[in-house]
């Protein structure tokens, strides 16, 4: 007899999402799936406003990584401007970008993600949250909540306000950096590098606690995409594509960003309102691929800061070729900080860093505009076209965490046919399925209002659809 | 010397009411009586990096709207800290389990926290207050300025 295990809501993530596990009659897994339960619209009502309003519409796509949206969609507007923007606005805009995957990943890991890493996925769920880690490891989450603090402070000085600034815009910065907001930032910046290195030794101290999790969580082979700089170094603010198969080697390299449509197209599934992006050359769904931190790690040839690349040298020694285990991606999320927090301390004692000319203006002078950056959590695609007037006639997004649509799919089989078998499911094992979700740390949307109270429901269906376990948590 | 009275007004300017005590804040900070004793801060939203500076002051009060209130009517709570909080954590806190943050987090927690809440009613997508809250506005100046001065 057939039988479903449905996880709804998955928790602590970025999003409303569900997981649907369907058991064959033996009690094994025969499929497992993730479905993104909201429907957000943007692509669409955007059509009509003027294009210098993208910026701000599309960062409130997200609450947690707005930058991101402000910094693709600017650069699509820079593109229908024909502007090049002076080079002091690309150093501020490639810091608050940094900052923002500081805050990011520092939330994902401190907050939602410690929690199992520290406690255990067993521990029980009343305890296994923020608070419960505060209990038992108070240094751990004082450096977590410090941490994001450092992101989200350099964002709120360098642009008047942490979530949704405006100071991003077509053309460049709508303001310079002043020489206090400097030094306030570098002062910062001790704190911060101790921190992310003190994580990373507790962390890569336990990594042989995690070798179940890393061996059955999302670890496969597949592609990596992202954004390398024309030497290969890891970059995230502008680049070009490089494509990595699962054994390291380059598949393709240096493809132009506004090209990404010849590359990549979206497929849409009856089940989901997640779109499949995948790489076309490949078909689909053979052309799945991974994009975030851990895709970035795989696909640089170096960071480009001292500390960081010595963290990347000792982070290839896990694998030969590429490193495959999602779980991975909290290892490389914490490599990723630590080369932020270098790279804005770079940045800042750039000699340009405090001049005054920092935006570019323009009417109309392109129809089309494409704008791709790194988001904390993959790669971000912007793509308008507007009309002579400059109002928006059409818009794509392909979101970071959408590219990973395929991959957290099968991870999430993977998972389930590991830790599942015949129909006793417990609270541990419903939480490593949602675990292999975390690693990825999805954006699903902006929508996260879980209230401590969220109650996972788990209901197993039989062939013929009737009910025959309801479990509750 | 560090000043031991923190105030902290809260809100979203863009939601009509709910930007209340983010004004009253941003008013309060050009406040030379109240400066002199306190510090204040306009923020957005409770962020748990806040639980640090809460557990370094003798006293906090918060400022916010309250929907559940008549519109414009102020009332004064004492805040008791909440142990129960949101594992996610990535968008809000309420002064309750801020003060339960401050406490596990730190070990320590004002001697006295405290809540002026104003009614208000009006939550649409615009950044003026109601009048009725307007006008409420300079009656909570008044009250802070007298809780200033008791404690000074």
């Amino acid at each position: 007899m057939n039988r479903k295990i449905v996880i709804d809501p998955v928790t602590r993530i970025e999003g409303h999402a569900r997981i649907t596990i369907q058991l064959d009659d033996k009690g094994n897994v025969g499929d497992a799936r993730v479905h993104v339960t909201q429907f957000r619209g943007f692509e669409k009502f955007v059509e009509g406003r003027p294009f210098y309003e993208m910026p701000s519409l599309m960062a409130r796509t997200c609450g947690i990584c707005p930058v991101s949206h402000l910094i693709a969609a600017s650069k699509a507007c820079d593109q229908i401007l024909a502007v090049r923007i002076p080079e002091t606005a690309i150093l501020l805009r490639r810091i608050i970008n940094l900052a923002q995957i500081v805050q990011s990943h520092a939330l994902n890991f401190f907050y939602l993600s410690s929690p199992d890493l520290l406690l255990g996925m067993d521990a029980d769920p009343a305890e296994r949250n923020l608070f419960g880690l505060l209990r038992q490891y108070p240094d751990i989450a004082r450096d977590g909540v410090r941490l994001r603090q450092f992101g989200q402070q350099i964002i709120e000085w360098m642009a008047n306000k942490r979530i949704h600034p405006a100071w991003v815009v077509p053309g460049g910065v709508s303001s310079p950096l002043t020489p206090q907001v400097r030094e306030r930032i570098l002062a910062t910046i001790p704190e911060a590098r101790g921190i992310i290195l003190r994580t990373l030794d507790w962390y890569k101290g336990r990594l042989g606690s995690y070798q179940e999790y890393i061996r059955t969580f999302a670890n496969f082979p597949s592609m990596f995409l992202g954004l390398v700089a024309p030497d290969g170094s890891l970059e995230h603010y502008h680049g070009r594509i490089r494509v990595v198969s699962s054994r390291g080697s380059i598949i393709a390299d240096q493809l132009d960003p506004a090209d990404y449509q010849a590359y990549i197209a979206e497929a849409v599934e009856p089940d989901s309102y997640l779109k499949s992006p995948y790489y076309k050359p490949s078909g689909y769904p053979n052309g799945m691929y991974r994009v975030g931190p851990l895709a970035r790690m795989n696909i640089a040839t170096q960071c480009g800061t001292p500390g960081a690349d010595l963290e990347l040298a000792e982070f290839h020694c896990l694998d030969l070729g590429a490193v495959l285990s999602s779980f991975h991606y909290h290892y490389a999320r914490l490599i990723e900080i630590l080369y932020c927090i270098e790279q804005i301390e770079k940045l800042l004692n750039d000699s340009h860093i405090l001049d005054g000319n920092v935006r570019a203006f323009a009417g109309v002078n392109h129809l089309e505009g494409i704008g791709v950056c790194e988001a904390p959590r993959g790669t971000l695609f912007h793509h308008y076209k507007v009309n002579a007037e400059g109002l928006v006639q059409w818009a794509n997004l392909i979101i970071a965490s959408g590219n990973n649509n395929l991959a957290m799919n099968r991870g999430v089989l993977q998972a389930a046919q590991h830790y599942i078998h015949g129909s006793s499911v417990s609270e541990g094992t419903l939480n490593r399925i949602e675990a292999v979700i975390r690693a990825f740390d999805p954006c699903l949307s902006c929508s996260t209002h879980d209230d401590g109270r969220l109650a996972l429901q788990v209901q197993l269906y039989g062939a013929h659809g009737e009910l025959l376990q309801n479990i509750s948590r | 010397m560090e000043k031991q009275i923190l105030i902290i007004g809260y809100g979203n300017t863009l939601r009509g009411d709910d930007g209340v005590g983010y004004r009253a804040a941003e008013m309060l900070a050009e406040n030379a009586t109240v400066c002199a004793v306190a510090e204040v801060l306009a923020c957005r939203m409770l962020t748990p990096e806040l639980a640090e500076k809460i557990s370094r002051v003798q006293r906090v009060i918060f400022l916010d709207a309250d929907s559940r209130l008549p519109t414009g009517k102020i009332e004064h709570r004492e805040l008791v800290p909440d142990y129960h909080i949101n594992p996610g954590l990535s968008h809000h806190l309420n002064p309750t389990q801020l003060l339960g943050f401050a406490s596990v987090l730190y070990d320590k927690m004002p001697a006295k926290a405290e809540g002026l809440f104003m009614g208000a009613t009006s939550f649409d997508f615009v950044d003026c207050l109601s009048p009725e809250v307007e006008a409420g506005l300079r009656v909570l100046m008044g009250e802070i300025e007298a809780i200033i001065c008791n404690a000074a």
